[in-house]
């Protein structure tokens, strides 16, 4: 009997396991060659405003980028890093935050997402955008787009449409994997040299005599500070950096020059082996003048006084126009005390309005007042103007004195108040309601005389007057016979007699 | 009465061979999807530099109203650089950190120094700046009409002066070929097929020295 060789013996079972190990190896050979690392970044969300986010789009992009075969950084390694770099943006990251990303979480490629649109309402619609960035060297190696619109799959009696956002969000995501290229670019261990560094000046406007200081962070990791040289050019000055270790930057502070103008700053940097470059780092403004501020009050005029009635328009008005940083208004009464003040680190407004209310809510009373504001323009010089004027709401005093004299009742209306007085009307009436007699003008005092039968009859008055800044007032005397003859006299604008209804501005 | 027999018919095959010409043409053209509508190319200068390696996309200007119209356009022109040329493309990242150093708000459009002076820092030799003049996307019952339109402008990193800029305004019915089929129903789609059509009209005009071109 023959032997069975060992092959014919396992050979049912070795076919199977060849084909099963085969299978493994088409299955694996299909993934990545060695598990690349991969970060993928908050995606944005331009739908919901400025920095929104979209934690779905960015958990589909995690999970099937995972099932392609990358090692997917942890989601919270990915936050921790974010908030360690102050990284408060999503959609976006500079090259120096790529490779400290490279070098803290030991990424390969990070992806960059952006969720261009998103609408729920029909037909729903998706939109992103994304950016692969090499970590290596934080170049972008590749990007793609891709929307979808349930208007765009129309099929046969509605079949197989997507029936929600979230059906599109799997296509769209499904989509992007198809387009991302299946061998990722090998990169170059070294950074680019560009933007390797972070120049600042500051401040960006100075005084006189200053100093104005210039940082340089250098980004790239491998930079041996020994080796490094750093100097700052000024007008034909140079100026040496110093390292700052607790900045982890180099430093170049000096005292700019009197004259006030533009001064240019560029920065020599010597990398020692890896080279040395020159950079223009911008320029700074040295500006000793402080602002020229006037003040220019518009309300009402009275003898080459401003007047505050209802309410008072402050403009404030430099001569030469420039960028204020902060500014200060107050109102101030006669002895010096502020009434009512307000301040801002902005612009100058182009105007303010004082309605003629204290701090505490109480209406200022009548009196000199003066308006003082200072500015500070952005070197720190300050400037200040002050200006005069005076409240005046006080009601135009109208005196009016009855004599009765041979069945004629005299009213003497009189006016000796400070506001000229712009305009006034009287008139009588008797029980009935018809005018008796109705006079009026610009000037008093006046004299009226109407003629009456007996003690007992009723005269109404009614007076009415206004002084030149528009302050009103209006007098009804129900009975004016009730007043007791010279000597008693009616006051419009104070008291008043008994019946009367008094009102400003009517 | 044979010669007439033979006459009518062949009349009759010219005129129907002509007027399925014109049907066939007509098809032929709507199939395209194009009305010869191209971008608008305004050249300012002789030739592109031959050697440009490196560009960066400055924060486009939203003049359309539409919420984010800028960023959306943004991120489209970036992502279809990337995807055509094969040059390096500035993180928006970086751009954005320059602006902050230059104290410049993302809306704000850069003078000629300070053009050069972001190019220098980016070490990038060509710009790229844009601004979207129109943005809209009508939903209706009979569908979605989205409208774009928006001004690409490219200047020279290093002398800051502008080399060309493009103009291009489109809608969604624009690539309609036949019933539904074509339409462009999101103003994303169409920003994307509006870019890819400016960076095509650019490798014609030969303005962009890419590898791929």
């Amino acid at each position: 009997m023959r032997q069975p060789s060992a092959f014919s013996l396992r050979s049912p079972k070795t076919k199977a396991a060849r084909i099963l190990l085969l299978l493994l190896l088409m299955l694996l050979g299909s993934e990545p060659a060695s598990a690349l690392q991969m970060a993928v970044m908050p995606v944005e969300d331009l739908s919901m405003g400025d920095n929104g986010l979209n934690p779905s789009m960015t958990g589909r992009l995690r999970e099937a980028l995972s099932r392609k075969g990358y090692v997917v950084v942890d989601e919270k390694r990915i936050i921790d890093f974010m908030a360690k770099n102050r990284i408060r943006w999503v959609g976006r990251l500079d090259a120096h935050n790529v490779l400290r990303l490279r070098q803290e979480l030991d990424v390969d490629y990070l992806l960059l997402g952006s969720v261009n649109q998103l609408r729920e309402k029909e037909p729903p619609a998706l939109g992103i955008s994304l950016l692969l960035i090499r970590a290596s060297d934080a170049k972008t190696i590749w990007g793609g787009s891709v929307q979808l619109c349930r208007a765009d799959v129309r099929k046969f009696l509605g079949l197989a449409e997507p029936g929600n956002l979230s059906e599109i969000e799997d296509i769209v995501v499904g989509r992007a994997m198809e387009i991302l290229p299946r061998n990722l670019p090998e990169g170059s261990e070294l950074p680019t040299e560009n933007l390797s560094e972070e120049i600042q000046l500051i401040p960006e406007v100075v005084k006189p005599g200053e100093i104005m200081r210039c940082r340089i962070r250098l980004l790239e990791s491998n930079a041996k500070q020994a080796e490094v040289s750093i100097s700052v050019v000024i007008d034909g000055q140079i100026v040496n950096a110093v390292y700052l270790p607790e900045d982890q930057c180099y430093e170049a502070a000096w005292p700019v020059a009197v004259m006030d103008g533009r001064y240019p700053v560029a920065v020599s940097i010597n990398r020692g082996q890896l080279g040395s470059k020159n950079v223009f780092a911008g320029s700074f403004l040295v500006d000793g003048q402080p602002p020229e501020l006037f003040l220019s009050l518009r309300g009402e005029e009275l003898e080459g006084e401003v007047i505050l009635r209802r309410q008072l328009t402050i403009s404030p008005v430099l001569q030469e126009p420039e960028p204020i940083v902060s500014w200060e208004i107050a109102i101030l009464d006669a002895t010096g005390q502020i009434v009512k003040s307000e301040n801002g680190r902005s612009n100058l407004p182009d105007r303010f309005s004082w309605w003629g209310q204290r701090q505490d809510g109480i209406m200022a009373e009548d009196g000199l007042y003066a308006v003082q504001m200072k500015v500070w323009d952005r070197a720190g010089n300050n400037a200040s103007a002050s200006e005069n004027f005076r409240v005046l709401r006080k009601l135009p005093e109208l005196t009016i004195v009855t004599e009765k004299k041979e069945g004629e009742l005299q009213v003497d209306l009189a006016y000796d108040g400070k506001v000229p007085l712009a305009y006034w009307r009287v008139e009588l009436r008797n029980g009935a309601g018809s005018i008796l007699r109705e006079t009026s003008g610009e000037k008093l005092p006046a004299r009226l005389t109407v003629p009456f039968s007996s003690e007992s009859d009723k005269i109404s008055c009614r007076v009415y007057g206004q002084d030149v800044l528009g302050n009103k007032v209006r007098q009804v005397i129900d009975n004016i016979m009730a007043l007791k003859s010279r000597g008693d006299k009616a006051e419009v604008g104070e008291s008043g007699a008994k019946g009367s209804g008094w009102s400003v501005d009517f | 009465m044979v010669q007439r027999g033979v006459a009518g018919p062949l009349i009759f095959r010219r005129r129907f061979a002509i007027i399925m010409g014109v049907v066939f043409l007509w098809g032929a053209f709507a199939l395209t999807g194009c009305g010869g509508k191209k971008p608008y190319v305004q050249e300012f200068c002789e030739r592109a530099p031959a050697d440009c390696q490196s560009v960066a996309v400055l924060p486009f200007v939203n003049r359309s109203g539409y919420n984010q119209g800028s960023k959306i356009v943004y991120r489209l022109f970036l992502v279809e650089l990337v995807q055509h040329c094969d040059w390096r493309v500035a993180l928006e990242g970086d751009v954005y950190k320059i602006y902050r150093q230059m104290r410049l708000k993302p809306w704000d459009v850069p003078d000629i120094e300070q053009l050069r002076l972001i190019a220098l820092r980016l070490g990038v030799e060509t710009l790229i700046v844009g601004e979207v003049l129109e943005m809209d996307e009508k939903v209706t019952q009979s569908g979605v009409s989205p409208a774009l339109s928006f001004q690409v402008r490219v200047y020279d990193g290093k002398s800051g002066l502008l080399q060309w800029s493009s103009l291009y305004r489109r809608e969604g019915g624009d690539y309609q070929k036949m019933m539904h089929f074509g339409m462009v129903n999101t103003v994303s789609e169409l920003g994307k097929k509006m870019v890819r059509e400016i960076l095509g009209v650019w490798k014609e005009k030969g303005l962009l020295a890419c590898a791929g071109s």
